[in-house]
């Protein structure tokens, strides 16, 4: 009777809850959206033919994924074994995230049974198709260099010894797809300068996107940190002091990453003209994300690391997140079509919010699963703590 | 791994053969060439000063391509009321606007540019532009990414929302008519003549033909003769392109849309072949600066080790003549006490 | 070989496509050009 009640006590969690009831919300929209079209759940029209999906699910989830390259690349190509606690729970996070991004984009593709046309018919002059070729062959990069985690809660050694064998190699080659995937889904504007807003519009869109996903991934890893750290507590090997050291550390390189965005989408301003339009609605708009979600976390960070405060540093990571995430749903929608007139723009559905919603609570099932029976924030006692 | 030499440049002597079999390059055309387009291909032009707002072509267009009939009749003056778009069954609409008093009517579709964005975008090389000009869609390729929808500068392009097997819909030119010679369903529903078909070369004679026999009548600038790159639809009015709704293509440039990420797209091959290279490196640095740092470790053990070992000798010396001058003096003590024993013993006995 | 472009869209997919493939095969080459460059490294 006793273990009984504790065994659905266990179950019946708030966090298992809200979990349910997302789910069970989300659920029959996407069977609606499956059943009778886009139309029945987003506010998708002619005008507007990417709307949050795309700017959230795809160009959010893909920066926000990044942890996985700057980590592994910091740790197996430049040495700073310090940090090799965090890689695992980067990479697996990474790994998820893309994973997410692809369900996204299968929820918004109209036709997505012809997804092999991608690789039988492809439109080579596409910066699309350079996106969705990277972010499968990232996505298996990634799988590899996370399977040795797998391996050893299988106990498949020879499986492990391999995939430890090529970590390098693979890190590689994720750093080199990640800086081209990163960058092209900026690149994807580039063909509608007529469409973009022209802060936002820039021949070197891709590089802002490219260099603000290392300020993203370092922000999403000391961000899952926090939130592991609370809510995984038991499964961390780190005490609490030597992820505050770490946490400082990665406050040092995302103050570095944010000062390097800020200057160069100020160049880019320059490069541009386009100094006249700051103070247009659109313009101040833009210096809400500049300042409030850039130099304002670069600052939070640089008092954080100098003055051995990793709670700056934490604070300073939720707000480049979401900082993010507005640069995101700027470019895809909200500085795009920017001369259209207001009956003709485009505000999401709560059906849209909902089923991304849906996903990312789907992922975070999947990471607690993950890291509370496989050698993620831990090692494994068999095989200690190798890659 | 071992490699053999041999292996080595066996190797890549079998890479370089499949290079020089790969098919395509570009003959005289360069990074500074523009490209002429096919020759004799279809456009049309469209005259505002000769439409009159009937949308013959509208209610044309919906029987060619089998769309239900429009909502708003022929005749109807309401749905002037506010600038239109094309729409998912109403693939051309005829909007109204007010110059001057007057009235003047435009015909908007797909513009079937010479340098398509949308077939730029297609990642499944779902749009294609046709050597006979229209650029034709097809739906079995498309997996409705809708990426040329965001890319169309004109706001051509349309969708199937309502459907789950939702296709992109556009103005087609009538691609089947024109390969069975006829004229596209609005060209020949236009009892007006503004809507003309026929090879680039005759249209554009005939629209300069107008402005010389009729100066003053138009404003002398053929819209989509070479506005990004040119279109196959072109438009000649009696006012500014600004004054129906074109005014956002006012300075636009002649360089086609495409050519502003063939730049980016050049990155991808430079990335895959450089960040190998340069990361390997990185990875050499930091292998070295380990191998460095675990020798210098290495070194100081072992020196500190040998001064360990100097120190104790000499600690042992000192022991040891200490020891040595210890004993002797032991050895002294005790000699001079048996001896004074002795002594003792000598005076003892008589 | 040659082919016929007529457009700035042609040209830019046949030198995609020779670009991307040359691309691939030397960044694949580059594996074992590294690989003999330093196995004599472990002696």
């Amino acid at each position: 009777m006793n273990s009984e009640t504790t065994q659905r006590s266990k179950l019946l969690t708030p966090g298992n809850i809200l979990a349910a009831i997302i789910l069970a919300v989300g659920a029959p929209i996407i069977y609606l959206r499956w059943a009778t079209g886009l139309g029945a759940v987003t506010n998708l029209t002619d005008d507007v033919p990417w709307g949050f999906w795309i700017g959230l699910d795809v160009m959010a989830g893909v920066a926000l994924a990044a942890g996985g390259y700057v980590i592994a690349s910091a740790v197996h190509l430049f040495g700073l074994k310090e940090y090799q606690p965090l890689v695992r729970p980067a990479i697996l996070t990474g790994f998820l995230g893309y994973v997410l991004v692809i369900i996204g984009v299968g929820f918004d593709l109209g036709r997505p049974w012809h997804v092999q046309n991608l690789v039988l018919n492809p439109g080579l002059a596409s910066v699309l198709f350079l996106v969705g070729l990277h972010v499968g062959l990232y996505s298996a990069t990634q799988a590899v260099e996370i399977s040795p985690a797998l391996f050893e809660w299988l106990n498949w050694k020879r499986w492990r010894k391999v995939a430890v064998a090529v970590t390098v190699g693979a890190t590689i080659f994720g750093v080199a797809l990640s800086t081209l995937h990163q960058s092209a889904l900026g690149a994807l504007l580039l063909i509608a300068p007529t469409r973009l807003h022209p802060l936002w519009y820039s021949p070197f869109i891709g590089l802002f996107f490219f260099v603000s996903s290392i300020a993203a991934g370092l922000a999403m890893v000391t961000f899952e940190g926090m939130l592991s750290h609370r809510f995984f507590g038991p499964q961390i090997d780190l005490s609490h002091e030597q992820f505050d050291k770490l946490t400082l550390g990665l406050g040092k390189a995302s103050a570095i990453a944010l000062a390097s965005y800020f200057t160069i989408k100020v160049v880019g301003i320059a490069h541009g003209d386009t100094w006249h339009y700051l103070l247009t609605p659109l313009g101040l708009w833009f210096l809400v994300e500049l300042l409030g979600f850039v130099v304002l976390p670069c600052v939070l960070n640089l008092v954080g690391y100098r003055e051995h405060r990793p709670g700056l540093v934490r604070g300073a990571a939720v707000i480049t997140v979401l900082g993010i995430i507005l640069n995101r749903l700027n470019v895809a929608v909200i500085a795009y079509n920017w001369q259209l007139p207001a009956e003709r723009r485009y505000f999401p559905a709560w059906q849209e919010l909902w089923v991304s919603l849906t996903i990312i609570t789907a992922g975070v099932l999947v990471f607690r699963f993950v890291v509370r029976r496989m050698p993620i924030f831990r090692p494994h006692p068999d095989f200690g703590s190798g890659h | 791994m071992t490699i053999s030499r041999r292996g080595f440049l066996g190797g890549m002597a079998g890479a370089a053969a499949a290079l020089v079999t790969r098919p395509a390059s570009a003959g005289e055309h360069t990074e500074a060439s523009t490209f002429a387009g096919y020759p004799g291909r279809f456009w049309l032009l469209h005259d505002t000063t000769l439409c009159v707002g009937c949308r013959s072509c509208e209610a044309a267009c919906n029987v060619v391509n089998e769309l239900p009939k429009a909502t708003a009749p022929i005749g109807d003056q309401a749905v002037f009321a506010k600038e239109r778009r094309p729409t998912a069954t109403a693939l051309t609409v005829v909007n109204r606007y007010a110059v001057d008093g007057k009235l003047v009517y435009r015909k908007q579709q797909c513009m079937h540019c010479n340098e398509p964005s949308c077939v730029s975008v297609c990642l499944v090389s779902a749009l294609t532009k046709s050597p006979e000009g229209p650029v034709v869609y097809d739906p079995q390729a498309c997996m409705g990414c809708r990426y040329c929808m965001t890319a169309c500068p004109y706001y051509a392009l349309a969708y199937e929302y309502g459907s789950n097997n939702p296709r992109v819909m556009r103005c087609t030119m009538c691609y089947s008519r024109i390969k069975d010679g006829k004229n596209p369903g609005c060209a020949d529903a236009c009892p007006t003549g503004a809507i003309q078909f026929g090879k680039r070369s005759d249209l554009l004679r005939v629209a300069r033909d107008r402005f010389q026999k009729h100066p003053g009548k138009y404003v002398e600038h053929i819209f989509g003769e070479h506005e990004f790159g040119g279109t196959s639809w072109m438009l000649v009015a009696g006012t500014s392109f600004g004054n129906l709704g074109l005014g956002s293509f006012a300075n636009a440039s002649h360089t086609p849309l495409p050519e502003l990420t063939k730049s980016f797209l050049s990155l991808v091959p430079l990335v895959l072949t450089l960040w190998p290279g340069l990361l390997v490196g990185f990875y050499a640095f930091t292998q070295r600066k380990e191998k460095l740092s675990e020798e210098e470790a290495r070194a100081r053990v072992v020196e500190a080790l040998l001064k360990a070992d100097d120190e104790t000798k000499q600690k042992l010396a000192a022991a040891a003549t200490k020891a040595g001058k210890d004993k002797e003096k032991e050895i002294a003590q005790a000699v001079k006490k048996a001896l004074a024993e002795a002594e003792k013993k000598k005076e003892a006995s008589p | 070989m040659e082919v016929s472009v007529n457009t700035l869209l042609e040209f830019i997919v046949a030198t995609k496509a020779v670009s991307y493939v040359v691309a691939v095969l030397l960044m694949v080459g580059f594996i074992p050009f590294y690989l003999f460059l330093t196995e004599r490294d472990k002696r």
